[in-house]
């Protein structure tokens, strides 16, 4: 009976990607082939030193049949479902076979079914070239709305301050921003970076926050690592989280100091001992939040020299002299400068879009990207987001954030309060922003999370049953009402899945509409069931 | 105890009640892919096994001001802003304990279990050469070892390295915190949930059909070969279960007030289903804040809020067991490092090394409950660590050797802590 549905099934689909509007062409020869077509796209990607990365030759959409692990892929897998063992098969490798579709798949939450002909339509170095041109994306729609909505949510401490701006006014656009943006890749590199230099709401305060996410973090997420790491260590939200404030000369305070080396820079394996801290620390001390409410730089960072720690300091055997405000500045070029922190940074972003460890040879590479740009993000995730990195990656379980985001965004649901409700969702699962407790941020690894997984098929089922009015989404134009069973699974398909629904993931939502009519009752059901199949909860 | 409370106790007592099963046969492995398939040694006796209730300390607790050593000068010397005061010296005067040590005030909740002698404190516990990383500590701690990784946590390789204590339970650790710790990687029928009376897998939603999805769910999700398989399975059953316990009607014992707090709560949770006996036999939950850089308050601020948030539900929970006769548990209190000896600035301390741990268990030896076990390495500076700390002298796996072997029946101590020979021995229980 299933050996039936099989066969049936997958000619379909078939048939339907053999018409010429189809945009995918299946290798023939399996492996062998797929690894001669993985070395051709490796071979056709060229370095840049200043600016694009060359492209060489018309990769258009490849496709690769077969698992995980194509040729050159090393290391350990982060989480993916087959990461437990050694040669198991990805379960979803096989369908995801466009490529612009499965950079779409990394560097948004989703996509929305009036989104999918355009970015199936581009090829993959287009589309990311125009995600990553977000200043010319329009967005107008989202921002007037988070401007009309939140209007303080682009406020400086002061003004955030003044204005008593609540957490959840904090909070809302954040999640807001990455459901409805259309900058979709700049929402993702704006979420790493917020892991990477995690702050935590209950210490820095609602109005910290607000000026550290907005102001700091989404102008120059796409910048270069020096300006934001500046950013990140003059912000009032850093130096009152990590206590900097409290670092004084005679007084030190070395938890700033700790992290920058061990989670902001060079990582823990970067070869710091506790003397480096302890004289990292002098360096920074100084820096204060300005407490006194008369003055016009209240709730400002500034330097205050007779709390400044004097004399030369050294710190990872380079000397540095005690000139007083600019150490700061010195550190942070220092740190910038070294390999370690090129590679700890390098790692994270691979591990965040790719979802495993890159090679030595890519760490290599991604060095020499980093010293020719001045560690420029946009040309560090062109070379990161490469065809065959992406092609090659292992499927990503959805950490909550993601996957209730994805949800608010293939179903459009923009009602006034769906961020408040979805805080709610997050809190459940276990992963409300800037709710972690220490300082490194969410962990990625599905291993943390898979436990919430019922949680999830809960959420679904609430959402397909539409019986709560604050999650009430139009459906006319993803759920056609009329047709056969199979138009109908066949649009689920296309609006929710991209068209790449894995054939068994179909038959289920057949087997689950069989003898059922498609009255309103039966659709809900089978969008549960297709909102509860395994691919949906990965990436 | 009033008649609703008793009634409230019966209802659970009725509720499954099952033997452990004491076989002879060796048990080979279904773990995770990274156990080896072996067949695991059988604990010979055929008492009954603890159940193990750990509290993890996120972000290193201060060990100093938990217990503090007010018998020494130097205490005051190296922390004259936020020493807890010595005995007799002011309403938040240190409660002496041994003539040499204390509590802060802030845990006079635990005289009770103390001076049953059912509360034991381990002192300098620690490793050499820790790492002052938050984010390192705890993996190492949890995994049980700095080497091995991607192997899941010592926890779970315990529970799968003994029989289910209730064969075919629906969970057999109850995480009380919405994500999984480290310590419970690799586990199987591990539920986690902040508030598990709150998750709901079903129910009414209108014009739908909820148990029709709720099948093919079931159908399609056993299919799966990955672990959001074991997840939804595992899960499955547990709501199931917590569904039937009515957590939220539960009453605890006459006088047992838990506060509405993630502990508080936690604690509440704990011993409903520990007095409803279904064969979950860890119990988990973590607490945060304890990272007092600035500040610390230990006296009357933020530390001694938090101390007493813990000192009072956890003695709540031994109450509530307790009166009840149940006395087949463990339970411990760890965090992932201390803080050091000497205070910063701020009014707070750096991260530190060797730390206390509370061992809460009606079944300590008489020797160790009610007192301070310690190597006590001293507070002057000759004595320190290399960074200010305080010098660990007992390793934790030692302490969790002995609790695996004597009181959770798990002689594959190589097994759970590996690359560890312990050292010290039979500190806190007689022999099983």
């Amino acid at each position: 009976m299933i050996g039936n549905y099989l066969e049936k099934f997958s000619a379909a689909s078939q048939s339907k990607d053999a018409e010429p509007q189809s945009r995918r062409r299946f290798l023939a020869g399996g492996a062998a082939a797929a690894l001669t077509a993985v070395s051709a796209v490796a071979s056709a990607q060229q370095l840049s030193k200043g600016g694009r990365r060359v492209r060489g030759g018309n990769t258009g959409t490849i496709t690769f049949q077969g698992g995980s692990g194509g040729a050159g892929v090393t290391g350990s897998q982060v989480g993916g479902p087959g990461s437990a063992g050694g040669a198991s098969r990805d379960p979803f490798a096989q369908y995801w076979s466009s490529s612009s579709l499965r950079l779409a798949r990394r560097i948004t939450y989703g996509l929305r079914y009036d989104e999918l002909d355009a970015v199936s339509g581009m090829s993959f170095d287009d589309y990311l070239e125009q995600q990553l041109d977000y200043g010319s994306i329009d967005d107008s729609e989202t921002i007037n709305y988070l401007n009309s909505r939140y209007p303080h949510w682009k406020a400086d401490v002061r003004a955030s301050s003044d204005a008593g701006i609540s957490w959840q006014a904090f909070m809302d656009p954040n999640i807001y921003y990455a459901a409805f943006s259309k900058r979709q890749l700049h929402a993702r590199v704006v979420e790493f970076w917020l892991d990477h230099f995690y702050v935590n709401e209950e210490k820095a305060r609602a109005f910290r926050m607000n000026e550290y996410v907005y102001s700091r973090i989404h102008p120059l997420a796409f910048t270069n690592f020096r300006a934001i790491l500046g950013a990140v260590a003059k912000s009032p939200a850093m130096i009152m989280y990590l206590d900097n404030e409290k670092n004084r000369k005679d007084k030190p305070n070395i938890n700033y100091a700790r992290e920058l080396l061990e989670l902001h820079t060079v990582s823990s394996t970067g070869g710091y001992t506790e003397e480096d801290i302890n004289e990292a620390a002098k360096m920074m001390t100084g820096w204060r939040i300005v407490w006194e409410s008369y003055r016009a730089d209240f709730t400002q960072v500034i330097f205050t020299d007779h709390m400044h720690e004097p004399g030369s300091k050294t710190v990872l055997g380079r000397t540095f002299e005690g000139v007083g405000a600019d150490e700061f500045n010195q550190l942070l070029d220092f740190l910038d400068s070294l390999r370690a922190t090129h590679d700890f940074i390098c790692k994270k972003m691979y591990a965040f879009f790719i979802g495993r460890e890159p090679s030595r040879a890519e760490l290599d590479s991604y060095h020499a990207v980093w010293e020719a740009t001045d560690g420029s993000v946009k040309d560090l995730l062109r070379n990161v987001l490469t065809e065959q990195n992406i092609m090659t990656a292992p499927s990503m379980y959805k950490q909550p954030f993601h996957f209730y985001v994805g949800i608010l965004r293939q179903f459009n649901l923009k009602n006034a309060h769906i961020a408040t409700l979805y805080y709610r969702y997050l809190r459940e699962s276990g992963q409300v922003p800037f709710g972690w407790a220490d300082p490194d941020g969410y962990p990625q690894s599905g291993d943390y999370w898979y436990n919430g997984h019922l949680i999830r098929l809960q959420h679904v089922m609430k959402l397909s049953a539409q019986n709560d009015v604050a999650i009430k989404y139009d459906g006319a134009n993803l759920f056609p009402s009329r047709g056969t069973t199979s138009e109908f699974v066949e649009a689920l398909n296309r609006n929710l899945f991209y068209g790449e629904l894995p054939v068994p993931e179909k038959i289920w939502i057949h087997r689950h509409l069989r003898g059922k009519s498609l009255s309103i009752r039966n659709v809900r059901g089978a969008v549960a069931v297709a909102l509860g199949s395994p691919s949906y909860q990965w990436y | 105890m009033n008649k609703e409370a008793e009634n409230a106790c019966q209802e659970y007592q009725t509720l499954t009640r099952r033997s452990l099963l004491a076989g002879a046969s060796a048990m080979v492995a279904t773990g995770p892919v990274w156990m080896p398939k072996i067949a695991f040694a059988k604990d010979g006796s055929s008492g009954e096994r603890d159940r193990l209730i750990l509290i993890n300390l996120r972000g290193g607790s201060d060990g100093l001001s938990f217990c503090c050593p007010h018998g020494d000068p130097e205490y005051y010397r190296v922390r004259p802003h936020i020493a807890v005061p010595q005995p007799g010296a002011g309403s938040n005067a240190a409660i002496d304990i041994d003539g040499y040590f204390g509590f802060a005030k802030a845990f006079e909740e635990f005289l009770d279990p103390f001076n049953s002698k059912h509360l034991a404190v381990l002192h300098a516990v620690g490793r050499e050469n820790w790492s002052f990383s938050h984010f390192d500590a705890i993996k190492w701690m949890e995994q049980g070892d700095a080497a091995v990784n991607g192997q899941g946590g010592w926890l779970a390789r315990h529970l799968a390295s003994v029989d289910e204590m209730v064969p075919d339970s629906e969970i057999r650790a109850m995480n009380l915190y919405p994500s999984k710790p480290v310590v419970l990687h690799g586990g199987k029928k591990v539920f986690s949930a902040g508030r598990p009376e709150e998750i709901k897998y079903g129910g009414y939603f209108g014009d739908f059909d909820t148990n029709e999805v709720k099948k093919t769910f079931l159908r399609q999700y056993m299919r799966l070969r990955d672990k959001t398989r074991e997840s939804v399975r595992d899960g499955i059953r547990a709501v199931d279960l917590i569904d039937r316990l009515k957590l939220a009607s539960y009453v605890p014992d006459e006088g047992v007030v838990y506060d509405d707090t993630d502990l508080g709560n936690a604690m509440r949770v704990t011993a409903a289903m520990m007095k409803a006996d279904v064969g979950i036999e860890v119990f988990h939950t973590q607490t945060h804040g304890w990272d007092t850089h600035i500040e610390q308050g230990t006296n009357d601020g933020a530390l001694n809020s938090k101390m007493n948030d813990l000192a009072r539900n956890v003695t709540m929970l031994y109450r509530d067991l307790m009166a009840q006769g149940i006395t087949n548990w463990t339970l411990v209190i760890v965090s992932e490092f201390g803080r050091r000896v000497v205070e910063n600035g701020g009014h707070g301390c750096e991260h530190g090394e060797a730390n206390t741990m509370f061992v809460l268990s009606p079944n300590l030896k008489s020797s160790a409950g009610g007192t301070v076990i310690t190597d006590w390495p001293g507070l002057e500076d000759e004595n320190l660590t290399y960074h200010k700390s305080l010098r660990p002298t007992l390793d934790d796996r030692d302490v969790w050797a002995e609790i695996l072997q004597k009181r959770l029946q798990n002689p594959n101590v190589d097994f759970v802590l590996p690359m560890h020979q312990p050292e010290k021995h039979d500190l806190l229980f007689d022999a099983a």
